[in-house]
């Protein structure tokens, strides 16, 4: 299907020498936050220690809080799903590591029932570490398969099962965790520096290394606005998957060094308090942003520290009477309430968090207006769609319960001409659309392209096979910059595209639908007509062999609605894509369309030229209107 | 035989209490679109309410009623103070404010009052046995299935007939288009809190009067099991939440029978396990709300 795909240009290759160049805004700013980030955190780390501001433990839990934050935001902040599980995953790598740290003699003490295999080995902190982080991955794969086919509260409840279950298994298989009592003596002179912060330098890199892919695109497309993300050829599972893996690979590493900084682990150390640790620490610091997960974790470890100190301060009052014989109380859970309070305080107050979802680099560097050459470029100069290519409905139907939307609709498009499909308001338009391009199942008919039958392909698997389409009620990704809208598409068309390259075929739609300026400003920010021209430019860099316009110009303006004409008629002369055109602007139909189709509730009326179709008497009727109480 | 039957009265038992608890979440979750993680808190709540009636010596029954006024008093309460300010943000933003706000309460429950389990005396009519033949059915599941029942009718009654019980069924199914119809939002919002209040003080009862004990987290387990079993059932629909629940209970109950005794501290895991991996067949619930799965 996809026949010009082995033609991809590979045109903008000079820029490509200088190494670099090769990286696309994501990357700059993932390095920079990192090169920041990293340094930053040792020299807080040294600082303190230099002049003793802070105990060696309590550094070395800020690392590890770092850690874990980070890769809970990871996934929380690229899928929008705020994953309340993670500190499972926080407990099976602590777990998983003092078995494979902890001394024979110990374990033959502590867990006699122990196999083994693992009980007679005692490795260094990094293997064991190593060994915890691919245990928690392999679990975060299992978990995976149910969590990336989740959205929204069900994704959210069923992470917080996974807390439980693991919690019930800590406490339930005695033999291998000791049950509700902890594990001690863990050892802890193995969590130096060296291994802390090589741990961070890992995690961090990790984090920012995913970040800068086009998964981390893609997933965020999903996060804003999944239809439309399908319908530029992403699937969801995979991306979630991803990302759901790398952060329990990250946080488990950060539960295994828990572990041996703090050298006793129990059950109750993974539940809901830590639970609620973590969760305040992303919301906190804006956990869209790896930067803001960074900050979060550093500020709730000192709040963490200053609650503690202060309970036991106020433990030595405990049972003095205070007047009228009350009695002062045991004071506890100081922290957890303060956590849930200041989780509150946050949402009220700044739900995006201190650093309001951006990453560092975002913050202290404005990204250059335009570092691009070769601006102006005709995009996709070997994008040319092959005259054969056809696109072709049969008795297509569409019905929900009794109401029938759609009824036997047939028609065809084919490569290089522009099909107009216009009817009156609720005439099954938008919904045939739908239909078409994967969002609807179709209740019977038939969906061909190129004579292969796509009536059950998948929203992405149709684009990817080249149905480009656009939304009547503009769909884009809204916290993504409006290049970054495009390379997505550009991305999924050509899977093995260069970083730079990819952001220049992206910038070089921009170009073609007049939005050059408008690249680094976030979608949600344009005017409207930018927004539509946006959505066109996202579809186009799918390189779709078929282009299907709900509504391009409503709302559009009369220069506009002229520009837009002329933009069409470019795009088929251009690069012969074949335009299914849904349009109230009669007069542009009519002056634009080779054929056009007439939808009136549910069916086709006529088709036909223009000429043919503005003389049917049917459609005058379904247009001028008749009696309405005729179904 | 006996024991099909007992089995048979479990189900119905675990059941009806989850279906009790998962209704309640719907209720709200059909007006806000949220599922209000402190709902176990407002079983807890419920607890300790009876627990200081029966210390001031009021009689067991008046304080059952008092407590479960007192649960749906609180419920609105928490909506009043806490959700409110956030009316129209994303049903992700309530549900992670209803997670700190039970996990305060949870702090709250273990300072001022006890972080251990404090016995409740149940009547003795509640205690002690049925034998019909070789046959032996706990008062507390007899009690539990019938008030269960007859409350679950009730509701069915309330929500088709009584006007207030038609404008929540209208504002669930469109918030927006029952307020231009001049629904009051704040009031029937209030009402579905209320109502939320009540269905889990009414399980909390029924919980209680099986243990005999209030703790801090005695809501916790039976709520993230009701939080599933309601996504399970389908958000939409009350029904979805009958089914869901009875879907758990049946569940529980059969583990019971059949896990071997050294397995049986793994039962609620599994059982969570399960529930999580029936949600991967039907991210959408057995009652579906969106009839186009993704394709």
């Amino acid at each position: 299907m996809n026949v010009q795909s082995k033609t991809l240009p590979n045109d903008s290759a000079p820029d490509m020498t200088a190494r670099g160049l090769a990286w696309d805004h994501r990357t700059k700013d993932s390095l920079i936050s990192f090169a920041i980030l990293f340094p930053v955190i040792i020299a807080i780390v040294g600082i303190a220690l230099f002049f003793g501001l802070a105990s060696k433990t309590l550094l070395m839990l800020g690392c590890v809080n770092v850690i874990a934050a980070v890769g809970l935001g990871l996934f929380s902040g690229t899928s929008g799903i705020l994953s309340l599980g993670h500190v499972a995953f926080f407990g099976i790598g602590a777990y998983v590591t003092t078995w494979f740290t902890l001394s024979p003699d110990l374990k033959s003490f502590l867990l006699a029932d122990m196999p083994e295999f693992i009980k007679n080995v005692e490795w260094p902190l990094p293997l064991a570490l190593v060994v915890g982080v691919l245990a928690c991955a392999l679990v975060g794969a299992v978990f995976g398969i149910v969590m990336m086919r989740l959205r929204d509260t069900a994704a959210v409840i069923a992470s917080f099962g996974l807390v439980i279950i693991a919690y019930l298994i800590f406490i339930g298989a005695k033999t291998l965790t000791n049950g509700k009592q902890s594990l001690y003596a863990l050892p802890t002179d193995q969590a130096n520096w060296w291994v802390i912060l090589g741990s961070v330098g890992v995690a961090l890199g990790a984090a920012f290394y995913l970040k800068a892919t086009k998964y981390s695109r893609h997933l965020e497309a999903v996060r804003d606005e999944e239809q439309a993300a399908r319908s530029v050829g992403i699937e969801p599972q995979i991306n979630i998957f991803i990302f759901w893996v790398a952060s329990a690979a990250i946080v488990g590493l950060a539960g295994g060094l828990y572990a041996h900084v703090v050298g006793v682990i129990s059950p109750n150390g993974f539940y809901l308090e830590k639970t609620f640790a973590l969760v305040v620490m992303i919301i906190l610091g804006g956990y869209r942003a790896i930067s803001g997960c960074v900050v979060g974790a550093v500020v709730i470890t000192i709040a963490e520290e200053i609650f503690r100190k202060t309970e036991e301060h106020l433990s030595t009052f405990a049972g003095t009477e205070l007047i009228w014989g009350i009695e002062f109380p045991m004071v506890f859970g100081l922290t957890a309430i303060s956590f849930s309070i200041l989780i509150l305080i946050v949402l009220y107050l700044r739900p995006e968090g201190v650093l309001g979802y951006r990453e560092l680099a975002t913050m202290l560097f404005a990204p250059q207006a335009d570092a691009d050459p070769q601006d102006g470029t005709a995009p996709g100069a070997a994008f040319k769609v092959q005259g054969d290519n056809k696109l072709a409905t049969e008795g297509l139907s569409k019905s929900y319960g009794g109401l029938q939307a759609l009824s036997d609709v047939t028609l065809h498009v084919d490569a290089g001409e522009i099909v107009g499909l216009i009817g009156p308001n609720g005439a099954g338009k938008t919904t045939f659309i739908n239909v078409l391009t994967g969002i609807l199942f179709a209740t019977s008919g038939k969906i061909s392209i190129n004579h292969s039958d796509a009536t059950l392909w998948s929203a992405h698997r149709l684009a990817r096979a080249g149905l480009g389409r656009t939304y009547q009620n503009i769909r884009l990704f809204s916290s993504l910059t409006a290049l970054e809208n495009v390379i997505c598409a550009v991305t999924v068309k050509t899977p093995g595209i260069g970083r730079r390259q990819a952001q220049v075929r992206a910038r070089s739609w921009l170009v073609l639908l007049n939005l050059q300026d408008k690249g680094d400003t976030l979608s949600c920010n344009l005017a409207y007509g930018d927004q539509r021209r946006l959505e066109i430019a996202r579809a186009l860099a799918l390189e779709p062999n078929f282009l299907l316009l709900d509504e391009p110009a409503a709302g559009m303006n009369a220069q506009e609605t002229q520009d837009l004409k002329i933009l069409l008629q470019k795009i088929v002369d251009d690069f012969g894509v074949g335009v299914l055109l849904v349009e109230h602007d009669l007069k542009m139909v009519m002056e634009l369309c080779h054929r056009i189709y007439v939808l009136n509730k549910g069916e086709l009326i006529a088709n036909g030229t223009p000429k043919e179709v503005s003389a049917n008497a049917h459609v005058i009727e379904a247009y001028v209107g008749e009696d309405e109480e005729d179904t | 035989m006996e024991e099909f039957i007992q089995y048979l009265i479990s189900i119905l038992n675990l059941g009806s209490i989850y279906a009790l608890l998962a209704l309640g979440l719907v209720v709200v979750f059909g007006q806000l679109g949220f599922l209000n993680f402190a709902h176990g808190d407002l079983m807890t709540l419920f607890g300790y309410a009876l627990l200081f009636q029966i210390g001031w010596g009021l009689p067991f029954w008046i304080a059952v009623v008092i407590a479960i006024m007192f649960a749906g008093g609180c419920a609105v309460m928490m909506e009043r103070v806490a959700f409110r300010p956030l009316r129209g943000r994303s049903p992700m933003t309530l549900l992670i404010t209803s997670f700190a706000i039970s996990g305060a309460l949870h702090v709250v429950f273990q300072v001022a009052i006890s972080p251990r389990s404090k016995p409740i005396p149940i009547p003795e009519f509640l205690s002690g046995y049925i034998t019909m033949g070789d046959l032996f059915i706990s008062r507390a599941q007899i009690f539990t299935i019938i008030v269960a029942f007859t409350s679950l009718i009730l509701l069915r009654i309330f929500l088709a007939r009584s006007r207030l019980g038609i404008c929540l069924r209208a504002s669930a199914s469109d918030f927006d288009v029952a307020r231009t119809m001049g629904i009051q939002a704040n009031r029937v919002i209030a009402m579905a809190f209320f109502l939320s209040g009540v269905l889990a003080g009414m399980a909390a009862l029924l919980w209680i009067s099986q243990r005999g004990a209030v703790h801090p987290a005695l809501g916790l387990t039976p709520m993230i099991k009701a939080l599933i079993a309601a996504i399970i059932g389908g958000l939409s629909n009350p029904k979805g939440a009958l089914y869901g629940g009875f879907l758990l209970g049946g569940l529980e109950a059969t583990l019971l029978q059949i896990l071997p005794d050294n397995l049986v501290v793994f039962r609620d895991a599994i059982v969570l396990l399960l529930l999580i991996v029936f949600l991967v067949y039907r991210p959408n619930g057995i009652i579906s709300s969106n009839p186009e799965p993704m394709r």
